[in-house]
């Protein structure tokens, strides 16, 4: 038997599948392996690159076949808004912080120009970290004001890559805005996905602290010691807000593609409200997480996620550096428009009154140490009691006792307090729950044990019955309160809540 | 003709003022058409980027340095007096297609070039040429650094504050050049060495590094003979830095907007030029 | 720089002047074909090689020449430059090689006399096609400078400097240059071809 009907014997379909299975594997294998593999042998179709300005991300790739894409990138030194009332002189790629996103495929000839505009007064040159050759085009594209520099690249690695200036003082540089994107496209591209934005965070140093008004300068104590004034998605605070957040519809997927110039900072990159479906950590690749609230985003990296959005609203881009969004400016919106789906997200159903206590008395939990007390003479016991007053019974009965129409009876000039001395002391030790009527009112609420020592019963007692239009004549003692205490028992409808407080009370 | 003729005889007096004997006397006056000088006294300057420096750094002898940089007005007479540098003749290996461009034909200065304020758009070719047609020469790039920094008087002893300043400057998006003779004046009452233009210096290609500035720390072995150390920089220096940066990006025949220069002498008791 | 010197350079530009303006216009006036605008050799420098003769660079126009700079008591690159120059001459067919000038340009005036020189071309067994010159500073910053030869000398007395190579044409007009070391050999023989078959304007 040979080889050829052993394999393709019919009766054999669970090896031919096997072997089916292992040869398609083998043949598709990853494309980095050989990234040129499919370059032709004659010259490559040219093209010149169609940038693109944040938040917008150029058009997907559509050709399945390598090109030589001619890249021309100005640099510009140009002033500008910071945050409102703040301008900055920004150093830029293309005019704009950050710079535009280039999209190239993976195994593109990339030719690339750097213009420095002659108005510019410093050189510049260009790290792109897609580039595999020295300083990533740095060594190659060292240009002055009023002159441009050549280089050509191949994309041999898909991924997202941040590029950025390396002129020495590099920090300087990048600090001033010299950053953005280049996205090489896998040779076979990229998920479909609804619609892609451009996110970019980045740090600024300014003599002055945030919201200085006025032209800031560079403060470079501050970036060295890696305190930066504003820390910004897109170049200035708000630049992703109101009228500029990011804009999409319910039910369609969404790609951010982020990237984090520092210079100094890492980001937490979060949206309040979503969930990332698929992340691509630090730009590779490989879909490695999915099901993500917050994902790093490397100074000097990137990452790119995508969702699909379920609700309708307007979902907070941050730094979870929390500090940072709310007062640094690390803050963007994009704002879901659609038709709600109540089972995702119902919004408030219900909005009611909570009250600590619940439907019964409650045992606020009591000192545990009884102290041995001796009666107080009447002018410290009426001091005493107006403290006593003021820290435990005013939230509901009101400093001046007038209580709460429908909720809390008044205590001033209180038919129900005055009628029977001996009730109102089982009241303050035991609390109080059924209908009452107060001055001809009805009450129907609950009023907790509070659990107070009965000197401060004696004494808060005392204070009432002789304040607020109330007129006794007599004290409250403590030997009366001790007496009650002694006779009655807590009316609890739910077990004490701990052992103590059943100890306490005898 | 007439014209011609004045022209033609003006030439000839040059011509025979230059040969003749009292060649100094005429050269002073062009030295002092120029600018006046100040003595930069000796000193020590570690400079940025060397190896094999000893720690107090290298000794930069006194020499003379003109207290401004050229004027628009100083470069219109030595192209009237040098048509080989004028806009339209002079060759491309010389100065690129924008020197001069500001001025607006090529003996006017026009709107965009006042007589007081910097000359800018001129090539190292041009520059030198300018200093030696008034007797003088370009100064090294540690003798401008020496002067640039000795700002004491206005900074005290903190080029912190000097850096911040200069740092602030290179920061702001350029304007229209300014007169000269009006910015921070040094302690040898040197004007204008920081915040209104770069300055060529003779040794302007003494930058060994190749514009990837992370590996400045060792020399690229390829594409320079260095001498294996590493090269060592003061990092906190940023002007310094830019600096030396643009430097390292220029070419002699670059002409640049903001690029400008002034002219240095030796000593008249010196015989030789000072060491780099 | 010396006196002397700012007055033979101002007096041969002025003159130059006078004459051009003479003629009533602003044209070029010579007779003899000008050097291309840009041309390497419309710079000034007087070059003494190893045999004492003097040489302007606008006396090197006429042939081809692979130059580099270099000093004679460099041990590092400076050897691996020449010996890369002579691979390149080696690399030429017997005809071309009698057409193409080899031209090491020293740095160091103050330590490569003439015959240290001399004794650098017996050194390298550097054929009579080969010149080994020097001059004074101002000179050789002027050369370094129209090359975009970068170069600083040190406290020890030693230089830093580019390793590049030039091929220039007949007029003195770059053509190619070769970076670094390792040269690009192919591409340094296949330039200094091309110049050869076309001088150019």
């Amino acid at each position: 038997m040979n080889t050829a009907s052993f394999l393709f014997n019919s009766r054999r379909p669970l090896l031919m599948a096997a072997l089916a299975a292992a040869v398609g594997a083998c043949t598709a294998k990853d494309s980095s392996d050989n990234p040129l593999a499919d370059r032709p042998s004659g010259a490559l179709p040219v093209e010149t690159l169609t940038v693109s300005h944040a938040p917008a991300v150029p058009s997907v790739i559509t050709r399945r076949t390598p090109a030589k894409v001619i890249i021309n990138l100005e640099t510009r030194e140009v002033r500008k808004r910071l945050a409102d009332g703040v301008e900055y002189t920004f150093w830029t790629f293309g005019g704009s912080v950050p710079g535009p996103m280039l999209r190239v495929r993976a195994g593109d000839e990339v030719e690339f120009h750097l213009n420095n505009h002659p108005d510019n007064k410093m050189p510049h040159n260009i790290d792109l970290h897609a580039v595999t050759g020295p300083g990533g085009g740095a060594a190659s594209s060292f240009t002055a004001p009023g002159h441009s520099s050549q280089f050509t690249f191949a994309a041999l690695n898909p991924g997202l890559y941040v590029y950025h200036c390396a002129t020495a003082p590099v920090g300087m540089h990048i600090a001033n805005g010299m950053y953005g994107l280049i996205l090489v496209e896998p040779k076979e591209g990229l998920p479909k996905v609804d619609r892609e934005f451009y996110i970019f965070q980045s740090e600024f140093y300014t003599a002055g602290r945030y919201g200085a008004a006025g032209l800031q300068s560079f403060d470079m104590e501050k970036a060295l010691h890696e305190d930066p004034d504003y820390v910004v998605f897109n170049g200035s605070v708000g630049a992703l807000i109101g009228d500029h957040a990011l804009k999409a519809k319910v039910g369609e997927t969404v790609r951010m593609f982020v990237g984090n110039g520092g210079p100094n900072l890492i980001s937490s990159f979060h949206v309040i409200g979503e969930i990332f479906d698929n992340v691509h950590t630090e730009g590779g690749t490989l879909a490695n997480q999915h099901n993500v609230q917050t994902t790093l985003v490397p100074a000097g990296g990137a990452a790119f996620l995508d969702m699909k959005l379920e609700a309708p609203g307007t979902f907070i881009l941050v730094d979870h550096s929390i500090f940072r969004a709310f007062n640094k400016g690390a803050l963007g919106m994009l704002t879901v428009e659609g038709a709600a789906n109540p089972i995702v997200y119902s919004g408030k159903e219900n909005d009611a009154v909570y009250l600590p206590e619940g439907g019964a008395i409650q045992n606020i939990a009591p000192d545990s140490a009884e102290l041995v007390e001796t009666a107080l003479p009447r002018e410290a016991l009426l001091a005493r009691g107006k403290t006593v007053f003021t820290a435990n019974c005013a939230a509901c009965h009101q400093l001046a006792g007038e209580g709460i129409p429908g909720a809390f009876p008044p205590l001033a000039k209180s038919d129900f307090l005055m009628a029977n001395k001996e009730r109102a002391i089982g009241v303050v030790l035991n609390g109080l729950s059924g209908g009452i009527v107060v001055n001809g009112q009805k009450y129907n609420g609950v009023m907790p044990s509070l659990a107070l020592r009965a000197g401060d019963i004696a004494a808060v007692l005392s204070y009432i019955r002789m304040n607020f239009g109330n007129n006794a004549t007599d004290l409250v003692t403590l030997d009366e309160v001790r007496k009650i205490r002694a006779a009655t028992a807590p009316k609890t409808s739910a077990p004490p809540p701990n052992g103590a407080a059943a100890a306490a009370k005898k | 003709m007439n014209s011609t003729l004045r022209c033609l005889l003006q030439r000839v007096l040059l011509i025979a003022g230059f040969v003749a004997g009292t060649t100094s006397d005429v050269v002073a006056q062009r030295v002092a058409s120029g600018g006046s000088f100040r003595t930069i006294a000796a000193g020590r300057l570690r400079p940025l980027f060397v190896a094999g420096v000893p720690d107090g750094g290298v000794v930069v002898p006194a020499f003379l340095l003109a207290t401004q940089p050229v004027t628009n007005a100083d470069y219109l007479r030595f192209v009237m007096a040098n048509p080989e540098w004028r806009r339209s003749r002079v060759p491309r290996i010389a100065a690129d297609s924008q020197y001069l461009r500001q001025w607006l034909g090529e003996l006017q200065l026009g709107p965009d070039a006042p007589p007081t304020a910097a000359v800018v758009n001129v090539s190292w070719f041009a520059a030198s040429a300018y200093a030696s047609w008034v007797g003088a020469r370009l100064p090294s790039t540690m003798e401008w650094e020496l002067a640039a920094s000795r700002f004491r008087k206005t900074f005290g002893d903190n080029p912190e504050r000097l850096n911040a300043q200069v740092l602030a400057w290179y920061g702001a998006a350029s304007d229209t050049p300014q007169p000269v003779g009006r910015g921070v004046i040094s302690d040898d009452g040197i004007a204008d060495l920081h915040g209104v233009i770069w300055e060529w210096v003779d040794d302007f290609n003494a930058v060994v590094t190749s514009g990837e500035s992370r590996g400045d720390s060792g020399p690229d072995t390829g594409l320079f003979c260095a001498g294996g150390a590493a090269l060592a920089a003061d990092p906190s220096n940023y002007s310094a830095f830019m600096r030396y940066a643009l430097r390292g990006s220029l070419r002699g025949a670059y002409t640049l907007g903001t690029l400008g220069f002034r002219v240095a002498r030796d000593l008249p008791s010196a015989s030789k030029r000072s060491t780099r | 720089m010396t006196f002397r010197s700012v007055i033979t350079r101002s007096t041969a530009a002025l003159l130059l002047g006078a004459m051009a303006v003479a003629n009533g216009a602003a044209q070029t006036p010579t007779t003899r074909s000008e050097l291309p605008a840009t041309s390497v050799y419309r710079m000034k420098g007087s070059w003494t090689s190893q045999d004492g003769a003097v040489h302007t660079l606008a006396s090197l126009r006429g042939e081809v020449t692979v130059l580099a700079m270099v000093y004679t008591s460099c041990t590092m690159t400076c050897p691996l430059i020449t010996s890369e120059m002579q691979a390149v001459q080696r690399a030429l067919s017997p005809e071309l090689k009698k057409h193409v000038r080899f031209v090491l340009a020293s740095f160091d005036p103050a330590r490569d006399s003439l015959p240290a020189l001399r004794a650098h071309v017996s050194k390298m067994g550097l054929d009579a096609n080969w010149l080994v010159m020097r001059a004074s500073p101002v000179d050789v910053r002027t050369l370094a400078v129209v090359l975009g030869v970068s170069y600083r000398q040190l406290p020890s007395g030693d230089f830093d400097h580019s390793n590049i190579i030039t091929v220039l044409d007949a007029n003195g007009v770059v053509r190619f240059q070769s970076p670094r070391i390792p040269a690009d050999r192919p591409a340094l023989v296949a330039a200094v071809i091309a110049a050869a078959r076309s001088p150019g304007s």
